[in-house]
C-alpha cells in the first residue's frame, strides 16, 4: 500500500466512523445530552427561568399536571424548543437525594446528569398517581401508576389494550391524555372560549 | 352438570372489562345490547343533525365521532370531532363530506381534570335506531366510566337528513371546478 492509497482510505474511514458515532449519539445518546456546542455553552451554563409562553396549551386546555415550583435545576435537552433564554445563576450542586414525588420531573440524577426520557416518564406517571381520579381508575391502573407504568385500557376501535400517553415540555409539566384524543377537534372550543 | 351462561359470570365485572374479555364493541347486559363503539352508516350527501338531549353525571360528557372523511361544521373540518356539552350547543349540524357511502364510528367520552376519558368503568352505549323513517334516527343513550352503569348520563339523537338543494348544489360546483377531469359519468 503506498503513501497515497493509505491517505486515501484514511480520508475515507474517519468521516464514516465520525458518522457512526454521531448516529450512535443520536439513536442511542450515550452522552445524555452533556455535550454541549460552545457557542451555547452560556446560555446553558445557568438556571434557565421558565417562561411563561413554554406553558402548553392545546386544544383549548391547561395541563393539569404543573410542577414549576422548583427551579430547573439543568438545562433543557432541546435548545431549539425554548424560544428565550435567560442564563444568569450558575448550575447547581448536584442533588444527593433521590427524585421523590413533587419534585421537577427534570431533576437532575444523584449523578449529577440528566434523566432520561423514559425516567422523565416514569415519573411523571408515579407524580399522576396521587393525583389520578380513584373514580375513573381502578385498582390495577393506580397500582401501575405506582410503579411507575402508564394506565391501560381495551380500545374496541383497534381491538387492542392501549397505554395513556404522556408529554413532559420542556421545564417540567406533564399532560397526560389518551391516544385517541391526540388529534381530536373540538370545533365549538375557541368560539365559547372567546 | 349445569352449564353456566358467560353474561352471569362476567355480571359483577365492569362493563370496560366485559368489552375486554369479549374482545368485541358489543355485549349483552340484561338482555339488551350494550355497545362501546356503534358504527352509523352514513350516505352520500348527508349531514347529521345531532340533538344533545340530555347530560347528567357531574362532569362534561362528550359525543366523539370519527370517520375516514371530512366532517365539517361550525367552520370547522377534522376527521375525528368532540361534540363536548360544556362547549357546543345542544343542537348541531355536520356534514360528512364524502362521495360514497361511508361510516363514522360514534362514542361517548367525560372530561375529569382536563382528561377526556372512554371505555373505562361502567361506559357503554345503548342504541336505538329507526332505519325505517325518510329520514333515519339513532338515539344514543350512553354510561360514563364513573359509578355504576347509568344510561342516561349523556343521551344524543342523531338524524341523518340529506342535504339541502342548495348544498348539493354548492358542492358539485365545487367538485367541477376543481378538477373536470376526474368526473366520468357512466351511463347503462
Amino acid at each position: 500500500m503506498t503513501a497515497r492509497d493509505a491517505l486515501l482510505w484514511f480520508g475515507i474511514g474517519m468521516p464514516v466512523c465520525s458518522a457512526l458515532l454521531v448516529l450512535l449519539d443520536r439513536f442511542f445518546a450515550p452522552s445524555r445530552g452533556r455535550f454541549v456546542p460552545r457557542r451555547y455553552s452560556a446560555l446553558t451554563s445557568g438556571e434557565l427561568r421558565t417562561p411563561n409562553h413554554c406553558h402548553v396549551v392545546q386544544n383549548g386546555e391547561v395541563p393539569f399536571l404543573s410542577m414549576v415550583d422548583r427551579p430547573l435545576a439543568t438545562p433543557a435537552r432541546s435548545l431549539r424548543a425554548i424560544p428565550v433564554l435567560v442564563a444568569s445563576v450558575p448550575v447547581p450542586r448536584p442533588v444527593r437525594n433521590p427524585w421523590a414525588p413533587g419534585d421537577n420531573l427534570l431533576r437532575p440524577l444523584i449523578t449529577g446528569s440528566a434523566p432520561a426520557p423514559s425516567t422523565v416518564r416514569k415519573r411523571a406517571w408515579m407524580a399522576y398517581s396521587s393525583i389520578a381520579s380513584r373514580e375513573v381508575f381502578d385498582a390495577a391502573s393506580i397500582e401501575r401508576l405506582e410503579r411507575g407504568r402508564p394506565p391501560l385500557r381495551y380500545n374496541p376501535l383497534v381491538s387492542t389494550l392501549e397505554a395513556m400517553k404522556v408529554d413532559v415540555d420542556a421545564v417540567g409539566r406533564a399532560r397526560v391524555y389518551w391516544p385517541e384524543n391526540d388529534m381530536v377537534v373540538d370545533p365549538f372550543a375557541l368560539a365559547t372560549r372567546s | 352438570m349445569t352449564n353456566e351462561r358467560p353474561r352471569d359470570v362476567l355480571a359483577p365485572l365492569p362493563l370496560s372489562d366485559r368489552f375486554r374479555l369479549a374482545r368485541r364493541s358489543v355485549i349483552d347486559v340484561d338482555d339488551q345490547l350494550v355497545r362501546s363503539v356503534f358504527a352509523l352508516p352514513v350516505a352520500a350527501g348527508s349531514m347529521l343533525r345531532v340533538r344533545r338531549t340530555s347530560v347528567n353525571g357531574g362532569r362534561p360528557q362528550c359525543l366523539r365521532l370519527a370517520a375516514a372523511v371530512d366532517l365539517r361544521t361550525n367552520g370547522r373540518c377534522a376527521r375525528d370531532l368532540a361534540m363536548r356539552s360544556s362547549t357546543s350547543p345542544s343542537s348541531v349540524d355536520i356534514v360528512v363530506d364524502t362521495y360514497d357511502t361511508t361510516v363514522v364510528y360514534l362514542w361517548n367520552t367525560w372530561t375529569i381534570d382536563y382528561v377526556d376519558h372512554a371505555w373505562l368503568g361502567n361506559a357503554g352505549m345503548v342504541i336505538e335506531a329507526d332505519f325505517t323513517s325518510t329520514n333515519p334516527i339513532v338515539r344514543l343513550s350512553c354510561s360514563d366510566g364513573v359509578g355504576p352503569v347509568s344510561f342516561d348520563d349523556l343521551v344524543v339523537s342523531i338524524e341523518i337528513a340529506p342535504m339541502s338543494g342548495t348544498r348539493i348544489k354548492a358542492k358539485a360546483e365545487a367538485e367541477a371546478e376543481a378538477d373536470p377531469a376526474d368526473h366520468v359519468v357512466i351511463s347503462r
